[in-house]
Order: C-alpha cells, then structure tokens, then sequence
C-alpha cells in the first residue's frame, strides 16, 4: 500500500506542511483551471456573478430618465387616428414640439429611422441638437456609397483607433434628412456568452470613425456636446467618467429597484398635445428630464436579457443612461483582483486544513462553507469598491485543494492503518514464533539435561558400577553437555546476528582442512546408517583467504542436516572455485523437501515441520545463522530439493585467492616459532599469580602480541601510564590494589584504550561490578586460548587491526 | 578411595609451564594446611580463588571446581567442609598424573 504515495510524489510525507501545502494548492489551481475553460464554467461563472450583484445591489435614484413606451394599450389607442405601426411621422415631429416645449434636456429614439415615411419632412423640421436617432449596428458589412460615407462623417468623429473602442463591422443610420440636426446613438449592446447583457460599450468604431452609444449620445445632447475625453482606463464625460474595458464597454451595476423607472405610454404624450386635460401635469413632470421613446410591444420592441430579467430594448436603454449618469458602473473584470481572491481563499483553507487543526472535526467540516462565505464577503467589499469581480475560479480551486488535502489525509490515514496492521500481524507471528520457539528450545535444553543428570545420578549413587561402565556413563554426560552447548552457541550467534555483533575474520586457510575438519566431526553421527561421505573438489587454489571457523560452522549445519535426513546412500561435499568465488555443495540423497517447505526453510525458529523438530531435534536456527553468516561473507546460500530426490544446498562465498608471498611467509613463522601472529598491539596483562600469568603471556605472545606484565594493581597503573598499552587484561583480586580500583584509577587519569577484566567470579554482580570501575568487558576464568582471543579481537578492533590488514 | 592415578591430558606446547603450575599449586595446599587450623577464611579463600582460576584454564578443570568449593565455603566459614575439600584437593595432587598431546 506504500505504492499508493507515489501517486503523488515520492517522499511527499517528509515535507514540511507548507510546502505539502503549496502542493496542493498548485493541483487546484491546475485542476480549477482545466475546468475554467468549460462551458459550463462560463456559465456557472456569470450566474454566481448576477446573484451575487443581486445580493449586493443597492437602490438607484431614476431622477433623470424617463422612457416613452409606444407599449400596447398605445397602439390599440392610436389606431384610430394614426392607423397601425409604423406610424406617419408626423406623430413623432409633433411629440418633439410638444417635449422640447415642455423643456426637455435630450430626446432619444429607440426607433429605427432608416427608410423613408410619410411625415419626415414635419418631423425633419421638428429635430433640434436635443434630439438623438437610433443607429444600429449590423453583423457584417455593405457595399456603402458616398452619401452614407458623407452621413457617417458628419455624425461621427475622429478618426478610431484601432484598440480601445467597441468595433463594428456596418452601421444603419437614419434617414440623412431626419440626422441634419440630431445626433446618433447607437442602440446595440453586446451579450455575454450566455446571451445577457451585462456591459455596454459607450463608443464604438465604424469604418474608422468614433460613434457613442445612444446613452452617451443622450448625455451629450443634454448637456451641449461635451468632450468625450478617454484615459487609462476611464472614460469621461464633462464632470463624469466611468472606468472602462480595453474595448471602452462599462460593467452595469443593476440596481435593486427595477420598477423605480418611470415610463409614460406614448398615447398620453398624444393626448397631452391634443389638449386632454388630464395630461396638463405631464408636460411639466418631464421638464429637464432626458427622454427615450421606443416600444415594449411584443410585436414591434426589441428585448434584452439581463441580470435583473429580461427588458424592452426603450428601458433598457433608459436604464443604461441613468445608471451612467448615476455612475451605477463597475470597474471590468480584473486578474489581479481574482488571484488576491483566490490567494486568500487558498491560504485560508490551507490554514484550515493545517495539520495541528485537524483534530478539530468540526472546523474540518465547515471549512468549505467558511472559505465560500469568506469569498462571498471578498467580492461583496469588492462590488462596494465597484469592481466587478468573478467568484467561481476561486470556489473551485479551493474546493478542489481542500478536496486533494483531505483526500492526501484519508491516503495518509489508510497507510498508517495498514503499517499498524502489519507490524501488528508482524508481532503477534513474532510473538508466536518466540512461543514455540521457547517451548521448544526448553524441551531442547531438558532432554539432554535430563540425560545428564541421569547418567550422573547412577555414577554417582551406583558403587557398584565398574571403571568401564561409569567412563560409558560419562561418555554419555560428556556427548550430552557438548550437544547442549552447540544448541546454546546457535542462540548466541544468533543473538550476535541479530545485534550486528558477528564479524568475519578472513585468514589465508586451506578449505581441504575446513572440508575435511567438518566431515570427521559429523561422521559419528552417521551412528551405522549406510551412508558414504565423499569429499570432491574442482580448481579450488591450496589457500584462500577465508574465515575458516564461521565457513566449518556453516557446513557443520549443512552436513548435520543431510545426515538426519539421509537414511542411505552418499553425501558429498563439492567445492569448486572461480574468480575469487568459492561454491561449496552439499549433495545428498535423502528424503528431499516438497516446495512450501523449501519457502520457510531460512526462516529463524521455524523447521519443516514439528514433526521434524520432534524426531530429529534442533533449534530451527542453523540454516537461517548459516545464511546470514554466508550472506556477510559476500555470498548467499541455495537451496534445490525434490521429494525422494534428495537434497541440494549450495553455498556460495567471496574467497579472494591469498597472496602466495604472505601466505608462504606466514606458515614459515608459524612452523619456526610455533607463533600464529594473527593480532597485533601491544597488551599489558595485570595478574598477580604466576603460573596463570605465564599461561596467559604465552597465549598472547602465539597471537602476535606484544605483552608487557605487573603483578600487582599498582605496578598495572604505572606500566599503563607509562606504555600506553593497546590494551589491558586486569585480574580483578591482585593484592595491595586490587583490578577494580586499578581500572577506576586509570580511567581517573584519563587512560582510554581497553581494560578487559579477567575473574574467577561467574557472580553477574562481580561483573556489573567491573563494568561500573571502567572496564570494557569481564572474562571469566578458565581463560581459554579461543575465549582470549575473541575477547581481544573485539578490542583491539579500532585500535590495533588485525595482522592481516596491516 | 581407591588410589587409582587421575590422568589429565595438556597441549604439548604448555609443557613447559607444567612445572609451574604444579609448583604452585603445592604451594597452594602448604598455605592452606597452615591457613585452615588457623580458621584464616580469608587466606583460604583467596588461595583457592586462584586455583580455581588457574586450574581449568591449565586443564585441570577438576581443580577448579575444588577451588570454587572452598571459596564458597570459606566465605561461610564452613571449617568442616573446607577441611573435606583440602583432602580431596591433598588427593587429587597426590594420584595426578600428566600427559602431553
């Protein structure tokens, strides 16, 4: 399951949180974008954007604007008099008499005047600068004479640039003879991409000239053609300006009071001029007001879809003008807004989701609805700063992050779960293991002791036993004391191994002497069973450097192995040779092993079965101390077997050829000398009775050592002081000042190198005792050669190498 | 307790040291045939710590065993029993008899 992490990037749980955190917040962001360029992004985008606006939507005055509706019930009024729409244009130069005479500031059309009608010469005559005619945009492009060159020219400006205006491709104008005195404004809006209007561009560009949109147009006849005048973004008016797009279009901020717009149905301007008294007041509301006539009818008007719903194209456009002139504007969308949106709401669902919070399962929970609140109040002090701001890539990105954090959380979680799974599965089998292990080893240890003490009782308690029978007796003891002590050395390597404790100490040796030593050990365990040992080598140089003593313990488990389990015929021993590698098999052709067996047959405490454990004995740990010991000679041990075939174990070691020179030198001193140099140092051996000194000082001198000798406590702390030995063997009861305080004083004074006590007492507080005084290890009398030896080699290691490497 | 001669096998090469240490160790049952009627624990148990030392790391693994005996029982003060294992100590010394191999 460890697998799993990789998914995201090795090594992730190491990292500190913020930069795990950076991670994440990266993949949402990747994530949020991939989905941002989706249609339904767009859409959800707009959406969240209008209910937002509507949420934060303030109240307009409509002090300014009023809208002329030819809207239904006027169309069933006129009828009568002026026939159905289109109407005499008479209708309309006689409703701008009447308008600028009750002394209106502009009059706009959202009427279309681009064909000839009955009246136009009346209505001509009745245009003034107040009044401004409709022009409307067209998607694609005509064939344009002079004439409406010569319109276009005079009705516009400039010469456009080619960035910073709305552009069109084709322009209607009204008739040129109703535009000799009203100015043109430009009814078309353009739509989002879910087809609502949201922004209007105030000017646009046509075949290279300047037009303002009607609102501006309105503006500007109201207030005698001032300058539009366009910088940095905003665009200004007089004493008004409005922050606009690249394209000059301004972001509408849709009032929350709709209905507040004022609208007049046209038969009441009608019925105004034809002197209904009702309709003396309307004259006078209108006075200063910028008027839009245009109709609402379902058959004749245009409608625009909005945030706020859908309108007649005649409101919309009031609306337009008053919310210029309201500076009901927003400032276009900006990146730099949203990224400091979606920096903060990233950073503070990060911090939500910070490690030392996530014991918090309620905050955990409302994370996401705290960080869509936090946005919502971002944007909202946004639109009250009026600029017009998008919510959406926010949201998701950090949905998406916190959706990765927790995801990465629950992944993290389910490692754990499934590590304390393992390592619990993995305990209770040790612990088992160790179990029957125990249980087993005690049968182990008791049957031999049990054997002992038996054929020692009857020595003891039987006189009548004769010499023969009593040394029969002790043979038996003396076989089941050394079975015992194999069993307990394999707990103690084993031990070793598992602490890391068990060096290999190459030599230059003969592997005819290790082959041929191992054999003869385990040939009375053939006890009269019809099997043949056979000894075959293939290339294998006389000498090798090798560590004999760990390489015979190695085939001593091997050989022991095939003899329990062969009943007859042959076992050999293979040895072959090549290229600094030694490969030694042991064949036999015994009972075999069936596949599930040959799988655990290296795990410790673990044998074929417990029948074998039961009939043959061991501890289970030969092969695997084996094993491990062939796997730090830089080899390895296999294993080929088929049931009733027989048995193949093959043991494979590096085993470097040993330099002639040396190896030849070596035996020569050891032949004259009888010395087997195999340490080297120099050894100051403190013991006060004399023959075990002597004993020990030809020990250490056949090792190659140097020894330099006190026979008291005393002269022990002088000689160190003075020599410096390598190392100290310190008895621990010498008289005048006894081994303790001896090592105690020289630790005093600074003496570092190894102090080795040497005792008769087995008492593990007698040895706690000589550890606490400084001593780096107890050796407890009978000094053997081999006990000596392993004990220094230990402690001269670091400082003193062995022989070899020197 | 038959007279028969007790055999204890050593490694050629500590022949040399034999002497030594069978010299000491008459040295050791004249200290204690003067430390026991004396009740001198403390001398005994020091004599035998270091026979119990020396003797199985020579080979005489018997020697060792008495000497760890008398240690325990001087540190008792067991007069009764140190005087049984001196005998067999005086015993052993008497019927030893060395080989080489």
């Amino acid at each position: 399951m460890h697998k799993l992490g990789l998914i995201v990037i090795p090594g992730v749980d190491q990292w500190p949180y913020p930069l795990r955190a950076l991670l994440f917040a990266l993949c949402g962001v990747l994530f949020a974008l991939l989905f941002a360029s989706s249609d339904v992004f767009r859409s959800v985008d707009f959406d969240l954007m209008d209910t937002h606006g509507r949420m934060f939507a303030t109240d307009m005055k409509f002090d300014d604007v009023v809208a002329i509706d030819v809207d239904e019930e006027t169309i069933a009024q006129l009828q009568p008099k002026w026939g159905p729409w289109p109407y005499d244009r008479a209708v309309y130069a006689q409703a701008v008499q009447w308008l600028q005479k009750s002394g209106v500031r502009a009059i706009g059309f959202d009427i279309l005047f681009a064909e000839g009608r009955s009246g136009d010469d009346a209505f001509a005559a009745a245009i003034d600068e107040r009044v401004v005619l409709a022009a409307a945009a067209l998607p694609y492009g005509f064939e344009r004479d002079s004439t409406y060159r010569t319109q276009l020219t005079r009705k516009t400006w400039g010469g456009a640039p080619s960035e910073g205006v709305y552009p069109l491709t084709d322009l209607t104008l009204p008739r040129a003879q109703l535009s000799t005195r009203a100015s043109l404004g430009v009814i078309s809006v353009p739509v989002d991409g879910d087809g609502i209007v949201r922004r209007v561009p105030l000017v646009f560009s046509v075949y290279g000239r300047l037009a303002p949109s009607l609102g501006l147009a309105l503006m500007q006849a109201g207030h005698g053609v001032p300058e539009i005048a366009s910088n940095d973004g905003i665009l200004s008016l007089g004493n008004r300006s409005w922050p606009v797009s690249p394209r000059a279009e301004a972001v509408l901020r849709f009032p929350s009071n709709l209905g507040g717009l004022r609208t007049v149905p046209f038969y009441h301007v009608v019925q105004a001029i034809a002197g209904e008294p009702a309709l003396v007041p309307l004259g006078e509301s209108l006075r200063g007001k910028i008027v839009l006539i245009g109709s609402s009818s379902a058959a004749l008007g245009d409608y625009v879809q909005t945030p706020v719903g859908r309108q007649p194209g005649v409101k919309m456009q009031a609306m337009i003008t008053q919310m210029l002139l309201s500076g009901q504007t927003l400032k276009p969308r900006a990146w730099a807004w949203e990224a400091a949106l979606s920096a903060s709401a990233l950073l503070l669902i990060l911090l939500l989701g910070h490690p030392r919070l996530q014991r918090y399962a309620a905050l955990q929970w409302s994370a996401i609805p705290l960080v869509i609140v936090f946005i919502g109040i971002f944007a909202g002090a946004a639109i009250s700063y009026t600029q017009s701001i998008g919510l959406l890539f926010a949201i998701v990105a950090t949905v998406l992050t916190h959706l990765i954090s927790v995801l990465y959380q629950q992944l993290q979680l389910y490692r754990h779960n499934q590590r304390l799974e393992t390592e619990k599965r993995a305990a209770l089998r040790a612990d088992e293991l160790k179990s029957q292990f125990l249980s087993h080893i005690t049968h182990e240890l008791r049957t031999p002791l049990t054997a002992i003490m038996g054929f020692n009782n009857i020595n003891w308690h039987d006189s009548t036993l004769g010499r023969d029978h009593r040394m029969k007796n002790s043979e038996i003891v003396d076989r089941n004391c050394q079975h015992m002590l194999s069993l307990v050395n394999n707990l103690l390597d084993q031990a070793k191994l598992n602490a890391g404790q068990l060096s290999i100490q190459r030599h230059p040796d003969k592997l005819r002497t290790v082959v041929s030593d191992a054999i003869a050990t385990v040939e009375p365990l053939l006890s009269g069973k019809p099997v043949k040992l056979r000894i075959d080598e293939v290339d294998v140089p006389e000498y090798l450097d090798i560590d004999a003593f760990r390489l015979r313990q190695i085939l001593l488990n091997l050989l022991s192995n095939a003899i329990k389990f062969t009943d007859k015929g042959l076992i050999s021993v293979v040895s072959a040779w090549h290229e600094g590698e030694l490969t030694i098999s042991v064949i036999d052709t015994g009972a075999g092993m069936p596949e599930q067996v040959l799988q655990r047959l290296f795990t410790a405490f673990q044998q074929a079965d417990d029948s074998v454990a039961a009939r043959h004995g061991g501890t289970g740990l030969g092969l695997t101390i084996s094993r491990t010991l062939a796997r730090l000679m830089g080899g390895d041990i296999k294993v080929h077997s088929a049931v009733g075939q027989g048995t193949v174990f093959t043991v494979t070691v590096a085993a470097p050829l040993a330099e002639a020179e040396s190896t030849a030198q070596l035996e020569q001193t050891v032949a004259e000398t009888g010395v087997n140099p195999i340490l080297q140092g120099t050894v100051l051996l403190a013991e006060d009775m004399p023959d075990t000194r002597a004993l020990l000082t030809r020990y250490l001198e056949r090792f190659g050592l140097t020894v330099l000798q006190a026979e008291n406590g005393e002269q022990a702390i002088e000689i160190a002081l003075s020599q410096r030995p390598d190392v100290v063997l310190m008895d621990l009861e010498m008289p005048a000042v006894a081994g303790t305080e001896a090592t105690r004083s020289l630790r005093m004074c600074g003496f570092s190198a190894p102090v080795l006590a040497i005792t008769a007492y087995k008492r593990e507080e007698d040895r706690q005792r000589a550890l606490a005084a400084g001593c780096n290890d107890v050796i407890v009398k009978p000094v053997t050669r081999a006990t000596l030896l392993a004990a220094l080699s230990t402690a001269l290691a670091p400082s003193a190498s062995l022989r070899r490497d020197a | 307790m038959t007279r028969e001669s007790i055999v204890v096998t050593v490694p050629r090469d500590l022949q040399d040291l034999i002497p030594l240490f069978l010299g000491q160790r008459k040295a050791d049952l004249t200290a204690l045939s003067v430390a026991l009627p004396l009740r001198d624990f403390e001398r005994v148990r020091k004599v035998a710590h270091g026979m119990a030392g020396a003797g199985a790391s020579y080979g005489f693994e018997r020697l060792s065993e008495l000497g760890d005996a008398m240690v325990v029982a001087a540190r008792a003060a067991d007069a009764a029993a140190l005087a049984r294992l001196n005998r067999e100590f005086d015993d052993f010394m008497a019927r030893l008899v060395v080989k080489y191999r």
